[in-house]
């Protein structure tokens, strides 16, 4: 643990590290021990902290379980006053030609049992002008895209935390507004 | 509550029934049943902005 008399260090952009004040010590800095370094190997506050018996870890790995995570993950607010954690693609569901039909949803995913499917983004082509539907189990339409052109691949926009299935065990289903367009590409999702 | 038959506008029929079971995770929501089994659930939002019942025949009592 450093001690700072007053100043405490700040990354190249200026930005100070949060500090604490500790009686019979003075203001110390956060993070305290080695700074870690950003992307121009500029000494700089860390983005993670990692509870490890009470020790912070400034190099936090991937896939930390939430329970020794202090709450500086990124969150979005939900409504009124309700936050929730940010959530990323974790499987991507490919579709590879996968004929549809309107008026016939295709199940083209089935969540791991007991789990919801959340999904996240999406980016396909249709081999004839149309709508794909997404379903939450069969005929149950929760988004459909934009009219895609023919063969010219479609990303959504940034969906946020996007459309979590209504129960367990849905399946999730695509289907098109008009006509027998083939669909490719993938939906990224994760489960939960 | 017997199982009833809704339909979208894309003329999708699926078989609906409430689940009653206070004990499961899925009281309260309708199991959505097509021609290859249960395939998830609903809710009655879901139900009501997305299908509209299916009639069901008259029977013929008069032969």
């Amino acid at each position: 643990m450093s001690v700072s008399d007053g100043v405490l260090p700040s990354d190249i952009y200026g930005t100070k590290a949060q500090g604490n004040y500790v009686p019979n010590v003075g203001v110390v800095a956060q993070q305290g021990g080695v700074v870690s370094n950003d992307l121009q190997n500029q000494p700089s506050a860390p983005s993670l902290i990692q509870l490890l018996s009470g020790v912070a870890n400034q190099s936090a790995a991937d896939s930390v379980a939430a329970a020794n995570l202090l709450m500086i993950v990124q969150g979005m607010q939900t409504g009124t006053s309700l936050f929730s954690p940010r959530r990323i693609v974790t499987k991507f569901v490919q579709i590879k030609g996968v004929a549809l039909n309107a008026g016939t949803p295709v199940s083209v995913y089935t969540p791991t049992s007991g789990k919801k499917f959340r999904i996240l983004c999406w980016h396909l082509s249709a081999s004839a002008a149309a709508c794909v539907l997404f379903e939450d189990t069969t005929g149950t339409e929760v988004l459909r895209t934009g009219k895609l052109p023919v063969a010219i691949a479609q990303s959504s926009p940034d969906l946020g935390n996007g459309y979590l299935s209504t129960a367990a065990n849905n399946q999730l289903f695509l289907d098109a507004d008009t006509g027998t367009p083939t669909v490719n590409g993938f939906i990224g999702i994760c489960e939960e | 509550m017997a199982t009833q038959q809704y339909k979208n506008t894309q003329g999708v029929v699926i078989s609906v029934e409430l689940v009653e079971d206070e004990a499961s995770e899925y009281h309260g929501l309708y199991r959505v049943i097509d021609k290859d089994g249960t395939v998830g659930h609903i809710s009655e939002e879901q139900l009501k902005d997305n299908f509209t019942l299916v009639p069901a025949q008259p029977v013929n009592t008069r032969g």
